[in-house]
């Protein structure tokens, strides 16, 4: 079954319920003050920023260093923060800077046993689907940044607008990568029964 | 076959779900983020909400603020980053220049014209409002501005020149 994927939830990210205040009536109240405000939106979107860095740093321990760095640089901008986009979108570039800055700071020290026994459970991941893996094996032939643009708008659900805003990409660049990677996996033999009806 | 079909900003190719499942089966196990991590970021979070809520917030003067949204929204109107940093740089220019001319035009007005704040040829109620609205708003103005020629320019200038728009045996046209 096709679908439009401008409209659909991202898997694995907790949608805010029906009722729920959104991230701008959360920021407009820890603009007033509310740390119960933070505390929300921190619940809300730690486990998507947490995932994010370990993409980036590859190790969960860095991971979740990144976290705290991430929102305490959020907490900063309170008050007077103004929201212009999805809060994603804000996050997304800073997660990024701080998962180097973090793999920069772990290469200059020696790794412990106990990092490199991190390391290696990171590096071990539960048995994928067949389709998980033919998908893989496509996508190790694309540029890491397409593979990422994917990850963005497929699994993490941002819009084209907001991936553009977030890597600092014209949208027209996130349109055509888009557009090349999916080319790329419907014309591959290996993953073209995929996009079958 | 391919779809040619224009697309608008956020629309995407339809996307099979069996791909999209494959691609969200190959993230990791999601990390549990331990209570302690919780803790230090809430703890931290209350403590400087706290503070920052027990000194006063700098703001800009009413005028300004709107000033920047308008200029906000129109940058975030552009579609590109890459022109985004032009539109920035071109309403950055527009404001100096606006500035500029505002700041000539206040330290300038012709000495026959005193009261006639808003330069319409008239002295009237709606200038005593105007310069009014710059004194609440902090703005600093030139001295050719006292009406009432204390050595300030205040709101007594702008009673002042009220006085003169609503007083029956004025002549309040210039």
């Amino acid at each position: 079954m096709m679908r439009d994927a401008t409209t659909m939830e991202p898997p694995g990210t907790a949608a805010p319920e029906a009722d729920a205040p959104s991230d701008a009536d959360l920021i407009a109240a820890i603009n007033r003050g509310d740390a119960g405000a933070f505390t929300t939106l921190y619940h809300r979107h730690k486990s998507w920023v947490a995932n994010l860095a370990r993409r980036f740093t590859g190790d969960p321990d860095l991971a979740l260093d990144v976290l705290q760095d991430t929102f305490l640089y959020l907490l900063r901008k309170f008050p007077g923060f103004q929201l212009t986009a999805q809060l994603k979108t804000f996050l997304y570039p800073a997660v990024r800077n701080f998962s180097i800055a973090a793999r920069r700071k772990a290469a200059r020290y020696q790794a412990s046993p106990e990092t490199v026994e991190s390391a290696l459970a990171s590096l071990t991941t539960p048995p994928m689907s067949s389709d998980a893996e033919l998908v893989a094996q496509v996508l190790a032939r694309l540029p890491e940044d397409t593979r990422e643009l994917l990850r963005l708008r497929f699994v993490d659900g941002l819009k084209l607008d907001e991936l553009a805003l977030a890597m600092d990409l014209p949208l027209g660049t996130v349109k055509s990568r888009l557009h090349y990677a999916l080319q790329t996996l419907r014309s591959d033999p290996h993953t073209t029964i995929l996009f079958e009806p | 076959m391919t779809d040619h079909r224009p697309c608008s900003p956020n629309e995407a190719p339809p996307t099979p779900e069996r791909l999209i499942r494959a691609l969200a089966a190959l993230a990791p196990p999601a990390i549990i983020v331990p209570s302690i991590v919780d803790d230090a970021i809430l703890q931290e979070a209350s403590r400087h909400l706290r503070t920052a809520a027990a000194r006063p917030a700098p703001s800009l003067p009413a005028t300004a603020q709107t000033l920047c949204d308008w200029m906000r929204r129109g940058v975030q109107a552009v579609a590109f980053p890459g022109l985004r940093r032009l539109a920035w740089a071109g309403a950055a220019a527009g404001v100096m220049a606006a500035g500029w001319l505002a700041l000539r035009t206040l330290s300038v007005p012709p000495a026959d014209r005193a009261g006639d704040f808003n330069r319409d040829g008239r002295v009237d109620i709606l200038d005593a409002l105007a310069l009014a609205q710059e004194v609440q708003g902090g703005t600093r103005l030139a001295r050719e501005l006292d009406f009432n020629r204390d050595g300030v320019v205040d709101r007594h200038d702008a009673d002042a020149i009220a006085l003169r728009a609503v007083s029956l045996d004025s002549d309040a046209t210039l």
